[in-house]
């Protein structure tokens, strides 16, 4: 499918929603423009844009993503999102240990395991050390205070 | 005291204990913050501003100096290395940086940007030393019109320099997304779902880790995850030529960094974009910019600290603080009992020569620190792509959590990331969107404010003689653009015809 064809539908779409959702919003208040005024102009203009990309698409294509591409995304939104769930529970470290392990253990490697859990235990503590202790960054806690 | 006179006590005085520490202080933290995307400038400032209460406001005013250049240094680390810019003036430096990075050049961008940092660094400070008084009359003339005016024909230009059409509904979409939360002026919300989180916006930070960074991994992870970057032992240092290659797009990127950072309002991003676009059109590789130029690097990374300098001269000289951070230091004089203002350096040349010495000195100290750090850094690039795709991740978790500590932000940075994917899999360019965002509230205010002086009226940018300027500069060099590349697709076509 026309690269443009599909980037105009979508954004097409963005400009209508924002155009309803806008709708409500004041255009000018007491003669001043008011907080409807510049998402108008923005929306006018991404629809006549979104337009002319239908209307006159440019020749490039785009190809949808192949199996295994979308296995492999799967794999890793599944991972980072498992971390982004669980961090809240079970703090920063744990998270970050858990989504360390999962990707450099899981992977076939000819660095030995225990080198890998070397490496993690190394990154694992440096992170902490760097963003808790030394930068006293509020990152989340387990309930163990860690 | 003439400026001379003025430098020499100012380095006289420098070179004190407490001063000396202030100033190593500053830039280390400010290198570090830069390298961390998620802990700005501003809010480090303003976590350390309580400290400067009942001290020696000069102390507090070389130690936030030198924390803001720093920022400046340190952010287009991760720009380059990890395509995750620190800081929203190094969304540009990525561009070309992150290229020349995958190409095994990273040693060359980060030297590149060091040096130019530094050059044009002193250039924007010998302004400030210098031209204080005749700059800050031309900042007087730039208000909300013409302030607009450059943002709006900045984002024309480079849509205008790049794929046009594809660039200009990316800046639009970005646009679109900075206005998502309260409105500038009357505070009501807007696009926010009755989310609470969503009520200040989406900081640019979330969006260009998600849709630079994290979109970057997860396109990257199935052709990289076995491979190493080619870099040889050489490419971990910068070669003469290249340096060489930038003298010119430095000192054109010093002069102008310097004049657009004392514009009120306009601060380092529109500086490093700007010049940017200037060095796309008069360069000789700008043709090329977006493949891995060192110009593409040496341009923004040195106007924005070019900036830094600029930025300094309406908050010294007419007490108008440019940026949130200029605020903030502009505060810490308030509160140390300095006015800043027209008579500051008649009152207190004391103080002033010493922040501007002091500014030299954070120069020098950052090239020092960050030199040597350059081919520790580039060695990165060396790790297998395995191993470093999680610590991105990582990095972009911590980044995006760090802005406001709420998991929402996190989730929202998924989000981009998963659209970066899409795009980057659809050859979309990512960077116009994030400048969007980026400069979108700025020129929403700044259009806000110009129509609500004159009530509405839009001849308000028309009247006034400087944005009357900008509006024909620009016009003429649109025309002109569109002229040339009219010509360039003639001349192909005729020379097709003739070699058929």
């Amino acid at each position: 499918m026309s690269r443009d064809r599909l980037l105009g539908i979508v954004l097409l779409s963005i400009a209508i929603i924002s155009g309803l959702l806008s709708r409500d919003l004041p255009w000018l208040v007491q003669g001043r423009p008011g907080a409807g005024f510049f998402p108008s102009i923005i929306t006018s203009l991404l629809i006549i844009v979104s337009i002319s990309m239908l209307v006159r698409p440019s020749v490039e294509s785009t190809s949808l993503p192949t199996r295994e591409d979308l296995l492999i995304l799967i794999r890793a939104l599944g991972i980072v999102t498992f971390t982004i769930v669980i961090m809240p529970y079970v703090g920063f470290l744990i998270s970050t240990l858990v989504l360390l392990a999962i990707v450099w253990l899981s992977a076939n490697d000819p660095i030995s395991r225990s080198m890998r859990l070397l490496l993690v235990t190394v990154v694992v503590t440096a992170s902490y050390t760097i963003f808790v202790m030394l930068l006293g960054m509020q990152l989340p806690k387990s309930a163990l205070e860690f | 005291m003439d400026a001379l006179d003025g430098l020499r006590l100012g380095f006289d005085l420098i070179f004190t204990p407490a001063a000396l520490l202030a100033c190593l202080t500053g830039s280390f933290l400010g290198t570090l913050i830069g390298i961390l995307p998620g802990v700005g400038t501003a809010t480090t400032i303003a976590i350390l501003l309580p400290l400067t209460f009942g001290r020696d406001p000069g102390l507090a005013l070389i130690m936030f100096s030198g924390i803001y250049l720093g920022a400046q240094y340190g952010g287009s680390t991760t720009a380059i290395l990890m395509n995750i810019p620190g800081e929203s003036s190094s969304v540009i430096t990525a561009l070309d940086g992150y290229q020349l990075a995958r190409q095994g050049r990273a040693g060359t961008a980060l030297a590149i940007a060091a040096i130019s940092s530094f050059v044009a660094g002193v250039i924007g400070l010998l302004g400030l030393a210098f031209l204080s008084p005749l700059v800050s009359k031309f900042a007087l003339s730039f208000g909300p019109p013409e302030q607009f005016l450059l943002i709006a024909f900045a984002l024309l230009m480079f849509c205008a320099l790049t794929s046009a059409r594809l660039s200009l509904s990316m800046v639009l979409l970005g646009l679109m997304i900075g206005t998502i939360g309260a409105d500038p002026l009357q505070g009501e919300p807007r696009f926010t779902l009755n989310l609470v989180q969503l009520s200040e916006g989406i900081d640019f930070v979330i969006v260009a880790m998600g849709l630079l960074g994290l979109g970057e991994v997860l396109g990257n992870i199935r052709s990289q995850e076995r491979s190493t970057l080619p870099l040889k032992f050489r490419d971990l240092f910068p070669r003469l030529e290249d340096v060489m290659q930038c003298k010119g797009t430095v000192l054109r990127s010093g002069v102008l960094g310097f004049i657009l950072g004392a514009l009120p309002g306009s601060g380092t991003t529109a500086a490093s974009f700007v010049a940017y676009i200037l060095e796309k059109r008069i360069c000789k590789n700008g043709p090329k910019f977006g493949t891995g130029q060192v110009e593409g690097v040496a341009a923004p990374e040195g106007a924005n600290n070019a900036a830094v300098a600029g930025a300094m001269v309406p908050m010294l000289t007419l007490g108008i603080p440019g940026s949130a951070s200029t605020a903030l230091m502009l505060a810490a004089l308030i509160i140390g009992g300095v006015r800043p203002g027209p008579l500051l350096f008649a009152e207190h040349p004391t103080l002033v020569w010493t922040v501007i010495a002091s500014l030299f000195v954070a120069n020098v100290v950052l090239l020092i620190l960050n030199l040597p750090l350059v081919p520790l850094f580039a060695s990165l690039m060396r790790i297998r792509y395995l191993y470093l795709y999680p610590v991105i991740i990582l990095f972009t978790i911590v980044g995006s959590y760090a802005i406001n500590n709420d998991i929402f932000d996190v989730w929202m940075m998924l989000l981009f990331g998963v659209a970066g994917y899409v795009l980057r899999h659809m050859n979309v360019p990512l960077a116009p969107l994030v400048l969007g965002l980026v400069l979108g509230p700025l020129a929403e205010t700044s259009l806000v404010q110009s129509l609500s002086i004159s009530r509405g009226n839009p001849l308000i940018f028309f009247e006034r003689p400087t944005s009357l300027t900008i509006i024909v500069a620009a016009t003429t060099l649109l025309v002109i653009l569109r002229f040339v590349a009219a010509w360039n697709k003639r001349k192909k076509v005729l020379l097709g015809n003739d070699e058929s």
